[in-house]
């Protein structure tokens, strides 16, 4: 959003987020571009901003000389009330022009929640809502990222989706839009069909008729043309050594989420954690070698002079040379005043010598994600820790002079009982016990540990992607029984909010069918549901309601292993056979081990890739 | 051996969109620029090291200007002109270094700030600029100013401004009023530091302009030159 009026700017919280001009932005003169892209994120620009995916897909459309990719943010509540006042429909970031006269509309859906505030730029963009009610003038609007595995719900407000890593697809799309534009064949319909029937991982909603059986499970997908995939096959970069890699960043005036180098290490996951849906869809594992980021590191930090550098994947401490990274930077980053950050440490991982090279543990908390309570639900879910490296891991903290942790939970897991959740609160005791005992401790203080405590959703392309959510009476009940149980005052407990949960349950595995709802919802003013102060869970009761829909039908039935999925139209390239697989083994609490020790065989391994660390490939 | 110069000072222009940047994120986006632009900076020791940067006169959001000053601590010499193309290659249009040199005074020597008000108002005309001249050149000059009281609220008082306001021009020219004046400035408390922003909500509240549309009205406010104390002679 570029807004040229003085007048509103000086009259809107945090006037920054609308005023452009940063360093680094992409300006191109209209007269050499062919297509004109708007790449919109369905949150504020500080949340925008910090998106590792939207700063890569800007910079690979804009290596295009014909093409030009600007940026567009949801507006605050405060400006979309000035917009509508005023008239001024939503701008992209760089020119100020307005959205509608754009080729090419793509919106990143990162979460379920984004969806009302999706439709809500939409809305206030000018665009009709429903792709079928968009003629040839209007911007083609594509989605992606993960919640386009499943992008039911919203399909219908979208001409098409891009599955998987879009640096390629994206272009290749972009290059058939130009083709068909110069040599006159273009029309809306026909141009949608070419990219669904040549351009690998394009999904086409309106090119599948969709039928229902009586009782509400869907009978099939039906492609409308012969030329189009009965299932649309994701893509990948093959290569992360040879991906595109940004080396220009636009950088923020004002203060976002993450003010810091973002150095992608990895894609995809080796562990299986059974609930995770990122670590079965970013499958399989390619890793840059250790020369190459220690690169790309130096070049970011000449193009942002950030001082901290976090390497970001799935689950750092399993990249397979963190050691000579880590040691590599070292080597240039303390004489420049830049720290090495690391998000996501397994507890089985954490060791002394990694925390003495990263600094943020220095000054911050320690952070684990045990995810439950006891072993036996540990095991059922995979994750493939126990007891012991947690308390090895926290005393490595206390040894350093930490006297504050923090453990994340999930309640709610398929099979768990109360006892389950005696062990969160068990465990939490066990972390206090280990820091009084610990003769390294920081003398005269006491320890704090916090117990934060999520929902669990079962998400498509998981394991337990057919569970059943618990009732909200479930979850209440739940909540209350272990904050009865945690009874240290050193311990404190948070949990999220179970009805934000049942909502993200119900579009998380929802179907085309939710798509009258979320339009109603749009009609009724929701956005930014990601935010607690406007999230209205009777509200959203009340739209699912007026509009007939079952919820509860998605959120809280354990589904059929043989009924046909929504997501069914999209291969990941994990089988459904691996998923059922894991879910059998899951009952009978067993663990599977990761990619690097055994092959467990999802079958994602026909995408290829190097560096997978696939037992099954060479590597 | 010669004393290497603790600081460099720079004069730099922050204007359009980079008016509604505030001074907190200005300050450290620039601890951004210096970095990317080789600064050999000087940093604190201890725990957490940090650079040492001191802006003379923070704006507030949507005021723009063309002299703001700023001392970078640096660790040794350098010609402070080549450091400034430097960082001009990493800066846009709207935020631009167009001085750098060793200093000789303080910071703290600053007194006087020199404005353009540019005011887009509905039935402006000839007859209202001199009301609003009429106003700034009175006896007395009362604004309502922001304060806070021992426990942190805000709350407005009023002070009389004459003393700290001079050399008064008001135009009217292209549809708008036009002023000029200088307003005591100050990087510290030893004298008042008056907000340009005050003097544009004083004619609101007086005289009533800047009520109507805001797709019509509007009003600009431009920091040009900054002086020692007798007021006439720049500040260097």
């Amino acid at each position: 959003m570029n807004i040229k009026n003085s007048s509103i700017l000086k009259s809107v919280e945090k006037p920054g987020r609308y005023s452009a001009g940063e360093f680094g932005q992409t300006i191109k003169d209209k007269k050499d571009i062919k297509v004109r892209w708007a790449f919109c994120f369905p949150d504020t620009y500080e949340i925008g901003m910090s998106n590792l995916g939207v700063r890569i897909l800007y910079g690979a459309l804009n290596q295009e000389g014909d093409v030009w990719c600007e940026r567009a943010y949801a507006p605050w509540t405060d400006m979309q009330k000035k917009m509508r006042q005023h008239n001024i429909p939503l701008c992209a970031h760089e020119s100020g022009d307005p959205l509608k006269e754009f080729d090419i509309v793509g919106i990143t859906l990162q979460y379920e929640m984004c969806y009302t505030t999706t439709l809500k730029m939409l809305e206030l963009a000018g665009i009709p809502l429903f792709a079928r009610d968009r003629g040839d003038d209007f911007p083609i609007v594509i989605g992606g990222g993960p919640c386009a595995y499943n992008a039911e719900p919203v399909a219908d407000f979208f001409d098409c989706f891009s599955i998987g890593e879009g640096e390629e697809n994206l272009v290749e799309f972009t290059r058939l839009y130009i083709e068909m534009k110069e040599n006159g064949t273009y029309t809306k319909r026909d141009f949608l069909h070419r990219a669904a029937a040549e351009i690998g991982g394009i999904y086409v909603p309106s090119l599948y008729d969709v039928t229902y059986n009586d009782d509400g499970t869907i009978k099939a997908y039906t492609p409308v043309y012969d030329d189009v995939p009965k299932r649309v096959l994701k893509r990948i970069m093959t290569d992360m050594d040879k991906a595109y890699f940004p080396d220009k960043v636009v950088m923020p005036y004002i203060e976002t989420v993450h003010d810091r180098i973002m150095l992608e290490v990895y894609r995809g996951c080796i562990r299986g954690c059974r609930f995770c849906q990122a670590g079965m869809v970013y499958r399989p594992v390619r890793e840059k070698t250790p020369g190459v980021l220690n690169e790309q590191a130096k070049c970011l930090f000449e193009a942002t002079g950030y001082d901290e550098i976090s390497l970001s994947s799935l689950s750092i401490s399993d990249y397979s040379r963190l050691s000579e990274l880590t040691d590599n930077l070292l080597e240039w980053t303390d004489e420049n005043m830049i720290s090495l950050s690391l998000p996501s440490l397994r507890v089985d991982s954490f060791t002394k010598e990694l925390m003495d090279k990263i600094s943020t543990v220095r000054t911050g908390s320690l952070t684990f994600a045990p995810e439950a309570g006891s072993q036996r639900l540990r095991d059922v879910i995979n994750k493939n820790v126990c007891e012991s490296d947690l308390l090895r891991a926290v005393n490595v903290g206390f040894d350093a002079g930490k006297t504050s942790c923090k453990l994340y939970f999930m309640m709610g897991l398929p099979t768990e009982t109360y006892e389950d959740l005696d062990g969160i609160a068990e465990l939490a005791k066990a972390v206090i016990e280990a820091y009084y005992e610990n003769p390294n401790r920081q003398k005269g203080r006491a320890p704090s540990v916090t117990v934060s405590v999520s929902c669990f959703i079962p998400k498509p392309f998981t394991p337990f992607q057919w569970e059943a959510q618990d009732s909200m009476e479930t979850f209440v009940e739940k909540q209350k029984y272990l904050e009865s149980k945690i009874t240290d005052r050193k311990i404190r407990y948070v949990h999220h909010d179970a009805r934000v949960s049942h909502v993200e349950a119900i579009l998380a595995r929802g179907d085309r069918r939710l798509a009258p709802a979320l339009a109603l919802a749009c009609e009724r003013g929701f956005c930014f549901d990601a935010w607690d102060e406007f999230f209205h869970y009777d509200e959203w009761i009340k739209v699912f309601e007026d509009c007939g829909i079952d919820y509860n039908f998605y959120s809280n039935r354990v589904w059929g292993e043989d009924e046909v999925l929504p997501w069914d139209v999209i291969d990941c390239g994990v089988t459904k056979e691996f998923l059922k697989r894991e879910r059998k083994n899951a009952y009978s609490e067993k663990t599977t081990p990761s990619c690097r020790e055994k092959c467990s065989g999802c079958g994602v391994n026909k995408l290829g890739g190097e560096r997978t660390w696939c037992p099954k490939k060479e590597n | 051996m010669l004393e290497v110069p603790k600081f460099i000072r720079f004069k730099f222009r922050k204007v359009g969109n980079l008016q509604f940047i505030s001074h907190l994120d200005l300050q450290k986006a620039m601890a951004k620029v210096l970095v990317r632009a080789k600064a050999p900076l000087w940093y604190s020791k201890g725990f957490n090291p940090h650079a040492k940067l001191i802006f003379a006169l923070p704006l507030s959001v949507g005021a723009q200007s063309e002299c703001e000053y700023l001392d970078v601590r640096v660790e040794r010499a350098i010609p402070p002109l080549e450091l400034m193309e430097h960082i001009n290659a990493e800066l846009t249009e709207e935020l631009r270094f167009l001085d750098a040199y060793y200093p000789e005074t303080a910071l703290e020597d600053i007194y006087w700030a020199e404005y353009d008000f540019s005011i887009k108002t509905m039935g402006a005309d000839e007859k209202l600029a001199r009301e609003v001249e009429k106003l700034l050149t009175a006896e007395q000059v009362i604004i309502l100013k922001k304060a806070k009281d021992k426990y942190k609220k805000i709350f407005f008082k009023e002070i009389d401004i004459a003393p700290y306001i001079r050399d008064v021009s008001v135009d009217f020219e292209d549809g708008a009023i036009k002023i000029n004046a200088k307003l005591s400035a100050s990087i510290n408390q030893t004298h008042p530091h008056i907000n340009p922003e005050n003097i544009v909500t004083m004619l609101k509240d007086k005289l009533g302009i800047l009520s109507g549309d805001v797709t019509q009205e509007q009003y600009d406010i431009m920091r040009t030159r900054i002086y020692f104390e007798d007021g006439v002679t720049d500040f260097r």
